[in-house]
């Protein structure tokens, strides 16, 4: 065998091996009968024997490292939604996550964003409250907008123009749910549960780097998030009357030019974008950006 | 302008004390500590109060960086998103040398929050001396490997670990940082002797030494490498028989576990610090022609 072939199906049996044991280090236990098992895994003999010589509590040492690290970070990053369905319901269900859908990311700290997202269509299996999904991502979004990086600010901001994008502060972050979460997060502990009603909320960060929101109309949401996605902020204004039905009147645009105020002035707006890259807030130290708008 | 480390005994910054040590620096109570050691993944793609965190502290401290999820022992291609921020972060704060565990973290696309063990195989050493000289390359400067503790062996091995390891970091002329406690760790885990391990290692490429505490999990009579326990005695004397024979290296005191508070751990530092002098002791009188 030529060496090129050696060292290819040397590559291949090393192969089976990581797969093997990324598979023992997402499940809590060895299987039975291991060594047969991880031939049926693709592990060559010889390794599947050198291995399934180990005794299966040792085998599962890296499962249960594992899970504890992603359940850690779970409760560390989702309190508020981790107390509404208790630990009790909460490991079962982070050993799933990791068996069916194990991390992509290399970043600890999006495992939970990962977590949540394969997780919102599997609340109601645990009978959790209809709420919970909502409740998950808002306190991811939050995590989002306290750690995201800031962008660039113009020297001298440019007024706003229709035929030109709008430059928006880094920690920007739009988000629509079916409750009126945010009401959980005020810090009055005024209530427990939050209605259904379709919410929509601005976040970022202040000059001191807290976080906080501010509830939008419709309208403004809409035209909000044309522009973060890059949009000239005449044809955002436009689309946006468009979606809600309403004419492109002196009301609409006085309307929207009000909430732009509001925001410049909370130092969330700097003024018209010079390029399209300015206008858009990417993806990139928010990478799921998407998922929280809107889940 | 790059502070340089060329020894002495540093401490791994953590959250947990990463205020109270941003507050004495602005309060101008910097405690003395010869240099931190920093994990970019935990600051990279951030910004606020975290990097301002940071930025204090490189203000006032030398700065290693030692990474997680560089994943060199992977069959994936290297994530290159994910090095270009490893690489813009040791730029911004003009740090001279990167490391990371030889291990992998995940395959297929998956990233697994550990840092498991590779086979001893030729592949795996051929494969992950590779990608050593593909990161360092990536990165555009010096990038160490780290010896890791692990709990199985994977597959038939075909060559010891030192072995496998030596032929690791020559073949990609890698610097290596070698963690004492984790050959403790393993030592007493599958029964050899730690300091005939290190003796086997080629010591001439060590640039950076860790030293962490370790726990005894009676359930599964094993030790695991937690970092959330003082160091203990036998791995202090291994520190010292290292630094005998390395000269000084940096030293990271890493607790990761039951972080105490700051002016705990940096006793804790002080009591490194004393093996350290000790082996740097040996090293001279055995230059001197006394035993060491």
């Amino acid at each position: 065998m030529s060496e090129e072939r050696t060292q290819a199906s040397e590559t291949e049996r090393l192969r089976a091996v990581l797969r093997a044991v990324q598979r023992l280090a997402t499940t809590p236990e060895a299987p039975q009968n291991t060594a047969r098992a991880l031939i049926d895994w693709g592990m060559d003999e010889r390794d599947a024997e050198a291995l399934g010589a180990f005794p299966r509590e040792r085998l599962a040492v890296y499962g249960g490292l594992v899970g504890r690290t992603v359940l850690g970070a779970v409760q560390n990053q989702l309190p508020a939604t981790v107390a509404r369905i208790g630990g009790e319901q909460l490991r079962p269900l982070v050993q799933s996550y990791l068996e069916e859908e194990p991390p992509r990311s290399p970043y600890l700290r999006d495992v939970p964003f990962e977590f949540a997202i394969w997780a919102a269509t599997r609340w109601q299996a645990i009978d959790a409250p209809p709420f919970l999904a909502d409740i998950a991502r808002f306190e991811l979004l939050t995590f989002a907008v306290a750690s995201v990086e800031r962008r660039a600010r113009p020297d001298t901001p440019a007024p706003l123009a229709a035929n030109q994008g709008v430059w928006l502060e880094g920690t920007v972050h739009l988000a629509r749910f079916s409750h009126a979460v945010h009401l959980l997060f005020d810090g009055t502990g005024r209530i427990d549960a939050p209605e259904p009603k379709e919410t929509m909320l601005v976040l970022d960060r202040d000059a001191g780097d807290d976080v906080r929101w501010m509830e939008l109309a419709r309208p403004a949401f809409e035209v909000l998030t044309r522009v973060a996605g890059g949009a000239l902020l005449g044809e955002a204004i436009a689309a946006a009357a468009q979606a809600v039905g309403r004419p492109m009147d002196a009301v609409w645009i006085d309307e929207i030019s009000g909430v732009l105020a509001v925001l410049a002035e909370r130092g969330a707006l700097f003024g018209a974008a010079p390029d399209a890259q300015t206008a858009c807030l990417s993806g990139e130290s928010s990478p799921f950006r998407g998922w929280l708008a809107s889940g | 302008m790059a502070k340089v480390v060329n020894g002495g005994v540093g401490v791994g910054l953590r959250w947990d004390f990463l205020d109270d040590l941003v507050l004495r620096i602005r309060e101008g109570r910097a405690p003395e500590v010869p240099f931190f050691e920093v994990t970019p993944e935990n600051h990279m793609r951030r910004g606020g109060a975290l990097i301002d965190a940071l930025d204090t502290v490189a203000s006032r401290y030398p700065m290693v960086s030692h990474g997680l999820a560089m994943s060199v022992g992977s069959l994936d291609p290297l994530d290159s998103a994910f090095v270009g921020q490893i690489a813009r972060f040791l730029d911004r704060y003009e740090l001279p040398f990167h490391s990371d565990h030889l291990c992998f973290s995940g395959i297929c696309g998956r990233k697994v929050p550990d840092l498991l063990p590779l086979p001893l195989s030729r592949a795996a050493a051929r494969h992950a001396a590779r990608r050593v000289r593909e990161v360092r390359d990536r990165l555009g400067r010096p990038f160490a490997i780290e010896n890791i503790s692990y709990y199985l062996t994977p597959g038939a091995p075909e060559m010891p670990e030192t072995e496998f390891l030596t032929r690791v970091l020559e073949e990609s002329d890698a610097g290596l940082l070698l963690d004492v406690n984790n050959v403790f760790v393993n030592s007493q885990n599958f029964g050899f002797d730690p300091w005939a391990f290190i003796e086997a290692l080629p010591l001439d490429r060590v640039i950076e030494i860790h030293v962490a505490g370790h726990e005894h999990v009676p359930e599964r009579g094993i030790l695991i490498d937690t970092h959330g326990a003082d160091v203990i005695d036998p791995v202090y004397r291994l520190l010292r028989k290292t630094i005998a024979r390395t000269g000084p290296v940096p030293v990271v005191l890493e607790r990761d576990n039951h972080v105490p508070p700051l002016d705990d751990l940096l006793r804790e530092a002080a009591v490194v610090r004393e093996h350290y002098e000790l082996g740097l002791a040996d090293r001279e009188q055995a230059s001197r022609g006394g035993a060491a």
